[in-house]
């Protein structure tokens, strides 16, 4: 895989994990620019980990993640800081802070990191929330929610500073499938509109079909990536029984065989 | 296999030992093999198995009327016994189908390579273990220290520093801890005044309660019972609502959005600590006079007399190390609980560890810093 210009994430040669235990290696993949790009595998495969070292939560055991070309954990002060901002993160369940209203949330980035005045601020939080349908919650706490508006606001967070990545973790987890399509349809239109180049780690098959350019799948046993490409190509031709069982949601057989 | 209704006789369960041949048994068990039979034939059968030897046994199941997991349950000790201490080998016959997985059950999955696994580290390994953990501890704190002091630049951005946040802080560690502090301090100046009360009337010299209360309120009770109480309120509460943000994966948003938790969240908590203590520590030496003093007028020493008394005994010095006190004691049990927070393993256990823990350390801090001050103090004389 070569560095084409329009790869906005390269990670090479990844070897992940906590303490003694390495839970993914020799992982090499890249995302394109403005693609909506899903890590998929079963539980416990390291979907969860493998963005977390990205994100620069945890530094790699060996390989390196570019962002921009940049290598998030080698940089600090300003730089670091500068390339933090240019991506948000979704986490599983909001990661709201449940001191602050839904507002006030969405409104801690730009508190922090620009001079804009009060009145600013707030209309950016309201403009960001307002895109994620959340015009009528902005004075609610985060307890207030139910999960799918908590994964919202979450969103509307991740994109107060106007990122050009936005990291979902699990977006549809917890979420009945009406919401879950909800979700799927807010992710794939602020995609097209604000070319946002999103990065998901999913296991909900609509979601995929429905909205992921590419995706990668992990296999918790190899620790590496077994697949990557097109989901729906994935799907029908590939011949390697772990991403067959996978996409069609097949169990193991009692008798441990591979599925015909 | 029909199921039978508890009221028809087919309710007892019987079992039969029969020996087949010189190393065989066979078991025969009929009626129902459940929870209630289980509980009830348990001892007895197991005494009787005990004391036989055999090489393989047979357990003929087939009158058996009705199944549950804890008569499979059953079944597999009594198999796993005789195994393990026979080497004997156990077969069944007439387990219905649907308890075959049970009886037998799947081989689990082949451990993942690579990482060593949950092994038994041995005494030595566990104090290798426990060791490397303290280093890492000591080593966090110093970190934690050298973050939290380049930190305190945050106060000054209003942004960051979150004067409401602050103020939250400052009520709950605060002003909500009056009553709390106004109780305790009373009875302590109160149990001080009545306990030296007889010691010294041996030697005509109750006044002396007056000095007592004044300098113990002043230099040790008033900082130590304050701190000990923001221990066991804010410490744990800091420690507790820090290591809730950790669970919720609210840390690692702040550190993705490129925001230092210590400078967010940390500070204000800190700086609380620092203002709230010595004011509360105050408000604590003037309750607790007021108990001893309340005691000595029980006692029939004029008001004016105590007041004299306390005094000559009582100088500004005395207050002004009881207030520093409290502003030091204060910082250590604030950091200790924000750092116990921020340490916080995954799991909602995990907070409660880091409550208890940040109390504990709270507590712990306050005696040493007390000690500590009490040789300085000494050594300068006042």
């Amino acid at each position: 895989m070569t560095a084409a210009s329009d790869a906005i994430i390269e990670v090479r040669n990844l070897r992940a994990g906590y303490g003694e235990t390495v839970i993914l290696q020799g992982i090499s993949f890249s995302v394109n620019r403005g693609e909506i790009f899903a890590i998929l595998g079963g539980s416990g495969s390291g979907k969860s980990t493998l963005l977390k070292h990205i994100i620069g939560l945890y530094p790699p055991r060996a390989g390196e993640v570019r962002i921009e070309g940049k290598n998030l954990v080698a940089l600090e002060g300003e730089e670091r800081t500068e390339l933090l901002l240019r991506f948000g993160v979704m986490y599983q369940n909001g990661a709201l802070f449940g001191s602050m209203t839904v507002r006030e949330n969405v409104r801690v980035p730009l508190d922090v990191f620009t001079d804009l005045p009060l009145a600013v601020r707030n209309a950016v939080a309201e403009a960001k929330l307002a895109q994620v349908g959340l015009s009528n919650a902005m004075e609610k706490m985060p307890s207030e929610l139910s999960g799918g508006m908590r994964k919202r606001a979450a969103i509307a967070r991740a994109m107060a500073l106007d990122p050009v990545i936005v990291f979902l973790d699990e977006p549809s987890a917890g979420l009945d499938p009406v919401s879950s399509a909800d979700l799927d349809n807010l992710i794939k239109r602020l995609a097209k509109d604000f070319s946002i180049t999103f990065v998901m780690v999913t296991h909900e098959l609509a979601s995929i079909f429905g909205i992921a350019d590419r995706v990668i799948l992990l296999d918790g046993r190899s620790k590496s990536i077994i697949a990557e490409g097109d989901p729906r190509a994935l799907r029908d031709t590939s011949t390697i029984p772990l991403v067959q069982r996978f996409f069609r949601r097949e169990g193991e057989s009692p008798e441990g065989a591979a599925t015909p | 296999m029909a199921e039978k209704t508890l009221s028809e006789p087919a309710r007892t369960f019987r079992f039969e030992i029969v020996p087949e041949g010189p190393d065989n048994l066979r078991l025969r068990l009929s009626g129902p093999l459940d929870t209630e039979t289980v509980s009830r034939f348990w001892k007895p059968l197991q005494r009787r198995l005990g004391r036989l030897p055999f090489r393989s046994l047979q357990i003929e199941a087939t009158e058996v009327t009705r199944w549950d997991s804890a008569g499979i349950a059953f079944l597999q000790i009594l198999r796993r016994q005789a195994e393990a201490r026979l080497k004997a080998e156990v077969r069944i016959e007439g387990l219905p189908r649907e308890w075959e997985s049970t009886w037998n059950p799947p081989a689990p999955p082949e451990p993942k390579e690579g990482g060593p696994g949950e092994t038994d580290a041995g005494l030595v390994g566990t104090i290798g273990q426990t060791a490397i953990e303290e280093v890492a501890l000591a080593g966090d704190a110093v970190a934690f220290v050298g973050r939290l002091t380049r930190g305190l630049g945050a106060a000054f951005h209003p942004r960051i520093f979150r004067p409401r946040e602050f103020l939250r802080v400052f009520e709950s560690a605060g002003v909500d801890a009056l009553p709390i502090v106004s109780l305790i301090s009373f009875l302590i100046g109160l149990v001080i005044a009545f306990e030296s009360s007889r010691p010294l009337a041996t030697f005509g010299a109750q006044i002396f309660i007056a000095n007592m209360i004044g300098l113990l309120m002043t230099r040790e009770m008033g900082p130590i019972m304050t701190a000990i109480l923001l221990a066991g309120r804010s410490g744990s509460a800091f420690a507790a609502e820090l290591g809730t943000m950790k669970v919720n994966e609210e840390l690692d948003a702040l550190k993705t959005m490129g925001i230092d938790p210590v400078r967010f969240l940390v500070i204000q908590r800190v700086i609380a600590g620092v203002v709230v203590t010595p004011l509360l520590t105050i408000y604590s030496m003037f309750v607790g006079v007021l108990g001893g003093v309340l005691v000595m007028v029980a006692l029939g020493y004029p008001l004016e007399a105590v007041y004299h008394q306390m005094e000559s005994a009582v100088r500004i010095e005395d207050i002004l190390i009881g207030v520093v006190k409290g502003a030091v004691f204060g910082l250590l049990v604030a950091a200790s609980g924000c750092f116990l927070g921020l340490r916080t393993r995954q799991g909602p256990a995990a907070v409660g560890a880091s409550a208890t823990n940040a109390v504990v350390t709270g507590i712990l801090l306050i005696i040493v810093a007390d000690a500590l001050f009490s040789v300085l103090l000494y050594l300068l004389n006042l």
